[in-house]
């Protein structure tokens, strides 16, 4: 147990004090930063280019009372008979846009629906209602009905359709596809120091020095928890800033409010448990490429593998959204290497059963226990395997030999 | 101990006395680094036990080893101190006695300026003196070194070799791994001399010595050497300044009854036996010594 904590503390200062890490670890925080910085500008310039909200077709539903006709000079609205005929009206392509204004708008939620334009423009409907019954505040500013509007604290959903169909409102999406981008940067920041802290031990001959005092079980678990460590900081610190920014601007760059998304937190639960599970299945598997090459750029090409594996959801990736019971997707949520891309995309986009959901976090679990276990085998019978010996991996015939 | 069906070692058998300095010599690829790596348990021997005190162990049961690999390098992007405060505490020193331990070795070695200097910035032999101090930070009982003088230049050889006398003197038990028999015959009480995995010579130096070639006098004398069948002539420095070899079974006192009886002149009677070298090159020719 000393030893264990000696090698796990050494191993967690020694990646934290790499510039890399922290380049690669800022630059996610800083790629938000960014976008947010485009959404708060296009934001500002869709509210300021009320002209073109002129253009916009639309019915409206308004149980408050506060649309009086007068108000709809110079819109292209009218109003709608009931809530089923407005949402008809957009889903068949009739009207670009329905809304319906709740009787009270401090406690009540804006429906929206509206014809998609696309996939980063749909978030225009919402600009263009907001818009619109801010105008009507304005000449009703004693009237606290209104301070939502005139406060920016409006609570809104928004619902598109394409093709008559209804579509996912990507700021929706975007919070559980957050794990997605933390799973792609963890996989290429972590597995990497993984690989390259096992190989390089051994090819600088430390392993040698280290094994006299350390058990292999304990060498491998010091590595992991040393690694799920420097992870949870990467979360942590693409997290905090992520949470900052967002009640900080929120209003501004007219992200969701997200109350109503926490409303179903099995999605963030789920979401966490496949990035989670899919980072470790990833690192065991890092490690146990590790025993079998003598050098970090040996390893390199058989590591690359893994990655594109885990790239192949999104080749398929209209199949997996469209199509989330198609064989091919099932055979892409149950196979280890492609399960936690896949889903983390059916996840994010409420394509998920409950019961698939345990199935392939289930059978990642498994893979990973196997990993580890196969890791730990092979270490432990020969922990410096190849080591200078000039063999490549091409040259050992199967895994047989190392797991009798 | 077999790799991939290739037998590395086979049916070997010795035991290393507490407190002796023990010598494990052979030709590159004989197996000694192999045998290292086996007693201290990081492989696992395809049939028969490696036992310290009569009793197996594995790797975590073995408190005061140090242990220098032939091939060197430690974490070369880290602050030397920093990795020798680590192996110091794994070696289970506190982080403070880890850290005063290594500073007064790198005083030791002259390179106290480096403590906070990145490894890779330090020159080779520098490198070396670091590894050498991290093997001996927690004044190890049992100490395996392999070619401890690899890349050290003449002054820091007799360090090192100042080093491994005192640990000699505290009464540590020393594996000794090298190529250099002058380092042999002058550190070793015990040696271990393989060639493809077997033992070609094995136990007590001076015996293994006298078992290959048996006892040689040098002799200066005058007067005229009888005929004998205790010895032989090996070899004619200058006239009547030879080399003797004795006949096995006898000792030099018996050849020096022998010629003075023979009204023999001794002006210098020295014997001496083998020295490792030639040893060295009986056992594996001309060809392996070149490559040793």
């Amino acid at each position: 147990m000393h030893n264990f904590l000696n090698m796990y503390q050494f191993e967690v200062l020694r990646i934290l004090r790499k510039k890399s890490f922290w380049i690669a670890t800022l630059a996610g925080p800083l790629l938000l930063a960014v976008i947010l910085a485009i959404s708060v500008t296009s934001a500002n310039s869709t509210v300021n280019a009320n002209k073109n909200f002129q253009s916009i077709s639309f019915q409206y539903l308004d149980n408050s009372g506060i649309i009086n006709t007068q108000l709809l000079d110079g819109f292209q609205g009218s109003k709608a008979s009931d809530e089923a005929s407005g949402i008809e009206g957009v889903r068949s392509g009739k009207i670009q846009l329905f809304f319906e204004i709740p009787a009270n708008l401090t406690t009540g939620i804006v429906k929206i629906y509206g014809k998609e334009i696309s996939v980063f423009n749909n978030s225009r409907y919402q600009n263009f209602v907001t818009y619109f019954l801010t105008q009507i505040g304005k000449s009703h500013v004693d009237n606290p009905n209104f301070l939502p509007i005139l406060t920016n604290n409006l609570k809104s959903q928004t619902i598109t359709f394409k093709d008559g169909k209804k579509i996912p409102d990507l700021k929706e999406v975007l919070p559980s596809l957050v794990f997605l981008i933390l799973f792609f940067l963890m996989v290429q920041i972590m597995t990497n120091f993984a690989l390259n802290s096992s190989v390089e031990e051994k090819e600088n001959r430390v392993l040698e020095m280290l094994l006299i005092s350390v058990s292999a079980r304990a060498y491998l678990q010091s590595k992991i928890a040393a690694l799920a460590t420097v992870g949870l900081t990467q979360i942590l610190v693409f997290l905090l800033p992520t949470i900052i920014a967002y009640f900080t601007f929120r209003q501004k760059a007219g992200l969701p409010d997200l109350s109503t998304i926490l409303a179903d937190p099995s999605k963030f639960i789920f979401g966490f448990a496949f990035l989670i599970i899919g980072i470790t299945m990833i690192i065991c598997l890092a490690m146990l490429l590790a025993n079998f090459v003598s050098t970090a750029k040996e390893a390199a090409p058989y590591f690359s593998l893994i990655l594109i594996s885990e790239m192949i959801p999104f080749y398929a990736l209209q199949l997996v959204l469209n199509q989330p019971n198609a064989p091919l997707v099932h055979f892409l949520q149950f196979f280890p290497l492609t399960a936690p891309v896949t889903g983390m995309l059916l996840n994010s986009f409420g394509n998920l059963s409950i019961s698939i959901t345990l199935i392939s976090l289930l059978d990642m679990v498994l893979a990973t226990f196997l990993a580890f276990y196969a890791t730990y085998r092979t270490f432990q019978k020969n922990p410096l395997r190849l080591q200078g010996s000039g063999k490549t991996i091409r040259k050992i015939k199967g895994l047989n030999f190392y797991l009798r | 101990m077999n790799f991939s069906n290739k037998k590395i070692i086979d049916n070997l058998s010795f035991q290393i006395p507490e407190g002796t300095t023990f010598g494990l010599l052979g030709s590159n690829g004989s197996g000694k680094t192999t045998i290292i790596r086996t007693l201290l348990g990081i492989y696992q021997p395809t049939s028969g036990t490696a036992l310290i005190n009569g009793k197996k162990y594995s790797p975590a049961d073995i408190e005061g080893v140090g242990y220098l690999p032939e091939e060197r390098g430690l974490y070369k992007k880290e602050i030397t101190l920093d990795v020798m405060i680590f192996f110091g505490k794994l070696r289970g020193l506190s982080g403070k006695e880890a850290k005063k331990r290594s500073l007064e070795f790198l005083e030791q070695m002259d390179i106290a300026d480096k403590a906070k200097v990145r490894m890779d910035r330090l020159s080779g032999g520098q490198q070396q003196k670091v590894q050498l101090g991290v093997t001996l930070i927690s004044d190890p009982k049992l100490l395996i070194l392999d070619e401890p003088g690899k890349g050290f230049d003449p002054v820091n050889r007799r360090i090192l070799m100042g080093m491994i006398s005192q640990h000699q003197k505290k009464g540590a038990t020393i594996v000794l791994v090298t190529h250099d028999m002058s380092e042999v015959e002058k550190l070793c009480s015990q040696i271990l001399l393989l060639k493809d995995g077997k033992a070609r010579a094995y136990g007590d130096l001076v015996r293994v010595q006298q078992e290959f070639g048996g006892t040689y006098i040098e002799l200066i004398y005058s007067g005229r050497l009888p005929e004998s069948d205790s010895f032989k002539i090996s070899k004619e420095f200058a006239p009547e300044h030879l080399e003797l070899q004795v006949k096995d079974g006898l000792s030099p006192s018996q050849i020096v009854q022998e010629l003075t009886n023979a009204k023999v002149e001794i002006t210098l009677f020295r014997p001496h036996y083998r020295n490792m070298d030639e040893i060295f090159v009986e056992i594996y020719g001309e060809k392996a010594l070149k490559e040793s």
